[in-house]
């Protein structure tokens, strides 16, 4: 659940019936600069000395 | 110094988690966090030194314009643990590290169920440019002036 701080309060926000253009679809699935951050993200949490108590 | 990361799955974990805000702001969104999490809608992911717990995140899965997301819901760090990098984290801050572990449960789960974007709305202006900058985002802004930040897993 996304939530929202508007006027004071937090409140919940459905964003599943946003619609998104076509153009910026393409945009975040071909986004070459987030797939080295992806990568990047794997690396770390595989180096990072840190027990998962789960 | 020993980090721990564990979770907390279908339950209240408000008491837990709202003393680690300072402001009345951050406790309304860990009450609607704690609340989502006992409804099992978000399970909140925290990580912890001892028994001070340091920063958490919820997170979610919703479908946005029928693309399946795994979504940011909250993401928290005590204000005394923002601005340091941890060795032990491979030099990240603790904000940092909790979003890469989104991504590596994101691109966990995408094998597992079929999962194609992280989806995130930033806590204000800073925070976006945070994270358009240095995670590449891409944001998106609604009729209803709704930010929300896209990544492909």
């Amino acid at each position: 659940m996304a939530f929202i701080y508007k006027n004071g309060k937090v409140e919940d926000l459905n964003i599943s019936d946003i619609k998104l253009p076509k153009y910026l679809i393409k945009k975040i699935d071909n986004n070459i600069e987030a797939k080295k951050i992806l990568i990047e993200a794997s690396e770390t949490i595989k180096k990072a000395k840190v027990v998962y108590a789960f | 110094m020993l980090f721990k990361v564990d979770k907390f799955v279908s339950e209240n974990p408000f008491l837990k988690l709202i003393k680690l805000a300072n402001y009345d702001r951050n406790r309304q969104f860990i009450k609607e966090l704690c609340k989502s999490c006992s409804k099992k809608d978000t399970v909140i992911y925290y990580l912890y030194i001892g028994e001070e717990i340091c920063g958490f995140v919820g997170i979610s899965v919703n479908k946005i314009d029928n693309i399946p997301c795994l979504q940011v819901d909250y993401i928290y760090v005590k204000e005394e643990y923002r601005k340091s990098e941890f060795e032990e984290l491979n030099q990240k801050r603790i904000s940092e590290f909790l979003i890469f572990l989104c991504m590596e449960i994101g691109k966990d789960l995408q094998s597992k169920i079929g999962l194609r974007w992280l989806a995130l709305i930033p806590d204000n202006n800073e925070l976006e440019v945070f994270y358009i900058e240095y995670f590449k985002f891409t944001k998106y802004k609604t009729k209803n002036n709704i930010h929300i930040l896209f990544i492909s897993l």
